[in-house]
């Protein structure tokens, strides 16, 4: 039974994972120009996405070149990107769909090895031998906490170690960064991402239980279970601004609130890896730059604080993998390909992207630098990876101890909505409302019992005298006593006529306001497929005002809308602004199909 | 004129025929060729055999535990050589005596380098231990071993004192790391099964292994992972010099501030080959290329070394089988 729960529990994470970051397989390698290997033995790399472009770079200049040469033939490297949690569940089921998820790969290098190691325990547990080998880090980079320099200087660094306690200590203080000066700045608000998702929010987390324990190894289940264990990590959650699938959102929205001047109040810490910081340091918040795209530093810049209580790395390993695809060529070419990537002037490359080399011949410089907020003699001390059984009960555990969320649900129920999305595998034609009432119906089981959400829809004529905007189908309370009604409501959903969307969002938003409760993630979901269609209402920056406004400042009462911009027609540009003014995040599902993993993706945010 | 045209075909023949026949004796399988086959390494020793690679000598680089496991069964890898560190092809001759198989090794070549067992710490963690117990030794480490470097003067940042070394369950090297780590502290390297059972020794060498970070260094080495994740990863590691020194050289960026200290009473890794079944050439040939191979790899190789510090087969089984108790 333990092995099942193990199983589904893990099963459950990596598919959760899969969410944020979907394979792109051939039509990526196509669009790399890696398509064609002609006479050459091809090598596929599955890569997290952290890196893609770095080991594009690098394949590309490998192909042809003459270290590509084998005895017999040559090796021709074609990488694309895959979530290492997903890739960790496709190669557990032997990667069964290589159509839709991409061709099985020969090298894998997810973020962290601590992936491999769960692999093979999922492997070991259906009596198969491992498929994951130990296997050497390419490129390092360890979880930091960034903060904005002030902050951290309030807080003594860089002389005074800072770590989970002190974000504990001020978490919990009323006064908040008034304890130390500042309470212009208002409370302390941590920035972490949702851990079933996120690489850099599993790790945060694994070093918050370890920061409560005092252990930096062997964690145990017995230790989690503590009452001062629970009650520290209840503490450190109860600061967080909201949770997500990438630490993109986080510092995307530093980087706006640094320049319109308000970003001591957007958030106080965020847990991220040290090459993200890097990257946002540089004016590169996205870590991708564009042609053409000018790099402007912050005003304000992020320091890396390494926790006192010790960090995790992501250790980048490059697997060849055991598996029964993987021919002894393919397995020599992967070799030669990794001896290229770890040679001094390639990880010279690694570390212009901002990681660690894993090739110590390389000295750490440039742009490891104060000057970019890092100290490259630190961290201290390296925490250990719990075994598999201990993280599934730390991700379990995290589900009751995560800050409570209060979300209206606030879905479009245009006459656009009953616009045919496709057929479902048995032929039956379905409704972009169809998609969406089944993947909000689903979501719903993401949410815990304490958790408060309701239901909200919008259209013109709506009502019993056809003159309402929106309609509440369900008052927001906890959704342990109403899920049951929730999932019939929205299964019962039809489409009706035109799209007000700022006056039903601008409701939501003061509907939120009016009982907002400090003590929750405060947050609207809209759900559009068009745009605004409302005569009565255009006033696209009034609304957009309003919510800046509300946003700002030391004493604001966050309330964050997360769009999702639902097939072609949707106004993703004007949903993009509605989140981005209350420091959220807008969601791209203009595919309908998609709407189940995007559905998935947003409610990670609570 | 048809005579001159004859004497250099004649000549060009002779060419030929004498470059066909020097290409010949090159050649694997013909008389004069060297022998080929393949030649298993101790990890300890990956950068030398990548050196001996060649088209004709395969090599694989495999932790010494796990070359005492394959070779101790009846069903043996078919390889030709061994280069690994001394006793381990004797604990394989003891393992396959004691289960009735067949003598498979042959015997130890004469040692082809040694190179001694040390202490690599970062400088500024030297200092503060020479403070809390001069000499720097295992036995100083293990005794500080569970306690923060704050404890002995250090600064907090530093947090726990962590020191390392190899998994000596698999690798030759970190097996004598730890041999040279108990002796230290029993004050002799011929120990017996029941000095490590002694009451006080077990609970020191219980807090030292609790105090090793369960940090999955790459490859097994502890001393890389200093390398590359500096000291959060380790601040004191048990290792074979030639390979703290050889990474100096490499990575002098990354680890120049790394101290060499004995670390305990001289215990000495000796590089030796012995051949894997009745055909002894290849053993030669790598016997006869190593030495240079590993003098370029910090190994001492000066003529007229003779076995001093190596510990017995029957002590570092011992050893592991209490280290093993101890992990659990």
């Amino acid at each position: 039974m333990r092995r099942i729960q193990l199983l589904a529990a893990l099963m459950v994470c990596a598919l959760l994972a899969s969410a944020c970051n979907v394979g792109l397989g051939g039509d990526d390698q196509a669009q790399r120009g890696l398509d064609d290997p002609g006479d050459c033995i091809p090598v596929e790399v599955a890569v997290s996405s952290e890196k893609i472009d770095l080991i594009t770079d690098l394949a590309r200049e490998f192909n042809g070149s003459d270290e590509a040469q084998l005895d017999d033939g040559c090796a021709f490297v074609r990488p694309y990107s895959k979530a290492s949690g997903l890739a960790m569940s496709l190669l557990a089921e032997g990667w069964p769909d290589e159509e839709r998820e991409g061709p099985r790969p020969v090298v894998w290098s997810p973020a962290a090895s601590s992936w491999g190691a769960i692999l093979n325990q999922l492997r070991a547990d259906e009596g198969e031998p491992p498929m994951a080998p130990e296997s050497d880090p390419f490129m390092l980079t360890p979880l930091v906490l960034a903060m904005p320099e002030p902050m951290a200087e309030a807080l003594g660094w860089p002389d005074t170690p800072i770590g989970y306690a002190e974000v504990l200590e001020l978490s919990l203080d009323p006064q908040g960064w008034g304890s130390v000066g500042h309470p212009e700045w208002g409370p302390f608000r941590l920035g972490k991402t949702n851990p079933n998702y996120s690489t850099s929010g599993l790790s945060a987390l694994i070093a918050q239980y370890y920061a409560a324990t005092g252990k930096v190894r062997d964690l145990s289940t017995e230790d989690l279970a503590r009452p001062e264990v629970v009650e520290f990590s209840e503490g450190v959650e109860s600061a967080v601004v909201h949770y997500g699938d990438t630490t993109l959102t986080f510092l995307n929205n530093f980087a706006r609130n640094d320049a319109r001047g308000t970003a001591l109040t957007y958030a106080s810490a965020v847990a991220v890896e040290e090459v993200s910081l890097v990257n946002y340091n540089r004016g590169n918040p996205d870590g991708v730059l564009e042609p053409g795209e000018q790099l402007e530093p912050p005003r304000v810049p992020l320091v890396a604080v390494y926790p006192k209580e010790g960090t995790l790395f992501s250790d980048n390993p490059f697997i060849i993998l055991d598996a029964d695809w993987v021919s002894d060529e393919q397995r020599a070419a992967a070799a030669q390909f990794e001896d290229y990537v770890m040679r001094p002037e390639n990880q010279e490359r690694v570390l212009e992207f901002g990681f660690r080399p894993g090739n110590p011949e390389v000295a750490l410089g440039e742009p490891l630098t104060p000057e970019l907020g890092v100290d490259v003699d630190q961290p201290q001390t390296t925490l250990a990876v719990p075994d598999p059984p201990v993280m599934v009960e730390v991700l379990r555990r995290w589900e009751e101890q995560r800050k409570d969320a209060r979300v209206l649900l606030a879905i479009d129920v245009s006459g656009s909505m009953g616009d045919p999305a496709g057929t479902t595998d048995d032929g039956r034609r379905v409704t972009k409302l169809d998609l969406a009432v089944q993947a909000a119906a689903e979501s719903l089981a993401q949410f815990k019992d304490t958790d408060e959400v309701g239901l909200r829809i919008f259209s013109t004529e709506l009502g019993p005298n056809q003159d309402a905007d929106y309609l509440d189908l369900v008052p927001i309370a906890p959704i342990g006593e109403q899920r049951d009604e929730l999932r019939e409501r929205i299964e019962s959903l039809v489409p009706v006529a035109g799209t007000p969307l700022y006056t039903v969002t601008r409701a939501s938003y003061e509907a939120l306001l009016t009982d907002y409760d400090p003590e929750k993630i405060n947050a609207v979901v809209v759900l559009s497929d068009g745009r605004n269609e409302d005569p009565r209402n255009d006033d696209l920056e009034g609304l957009l005002a309003a919510l800046t406004e509300g946003s700002e400042g030391q004493q604001t009462r966050p309330v964050r809308i997360f769009p999702i911009a639902y097939g072609d027609d949707a106004d993703l540009a004007v949903l993009r602004r509605v989140a981005e003014a209350t420091d959220a995040a807008a969601y791209d599902s203009s595919d309908p199909t998609a709407i189940n993993r995007v559905f998935d993706a947003v409610i990670s945010n609570f | 004129m048809v005579s001159r045209l004859l004497a250099v075909l004649v000549a060009a023949g002779l060419i030929v025929g004498a470059l066909a026949t020097r290409d010949g004796m090159d050649t694997p399988g013909l008389p004069g060729a060297d022998p080929t086959g393949t030649v298993v390494c101790a990890t300890e020793l990956r950068q030398v055999c990548d050196d001996l690679a060649g088209e004709d000598l395969t090599v694989r680089v495999q932790d010494a535990g796990v070359s005492l496991d394959e070779l101790a069964t009846d069903d043996p890898p078919a390889v030709e050589a061994w280069l690994t560190l001394r006793p381990w092809p004797q604990m394989v001759r003891d393992r396959r005596e004691q289960a009735g198989l067949d003598v498979l090794l042959g015997d130890d070549s004469a040692t082809l380098a040694v190179s001694p067992l040390v202490l690599a710490v970062w400088d500024d963690r030297a200092e503060i231990l020479t403070g809390a117990c001069d000499p720097v030794s295992w036995r100083c480490v293990g005794d500080v071993a569970g306690g923060t470097w704050a404890d002995i003067g250090g600064p907090d940042t530093w947090g726990a004192v962590k020191p390392g070394h190899a998994d000596p369950a698999r690798s030759a090297g970190g097996l004598l790391a730890l041999h040279q780590a108990t002796a230290d502290r029993l004050g002799t390297t011929e120990y017996t099964r029941r000095d490590l059972d002694d009451r006080a020794f077990f609970g020191w060498f219980t807090t030292l292994q609790d105090a090793v970070p369960d940090f999955r260094p790459p490859s097994g080495s502890p001393l890389l992972a200093m390398a590359q994740v500096g000291p959060a990863a380790f601040d004191v590691v048990g290792a074979v010099e030639a390979e703290v020194l050889a990474l100096r050289e490499r990575a002098a960026e990354r680890v120049g501030r790394l101290q060499v200290l004995p670390g305990g009473p001289a215990v000495t890794a000796e590089v030796v080959v012995v051949a894997v079944g009745p055909d002894t050439r290849v053993a030669e040939r790598v016997a006869d290329a190593a030495p240079e191979l590993l003098a370029a790899r910090r190994w001492d190789t000066q003529d007229g070394q003779t076995a001093q510090a190596v510990p017995l087969p029957g002590a570092l089984e011992a050893l592991r089988a209490t280290w093993s108790e101890v992990m659990g």
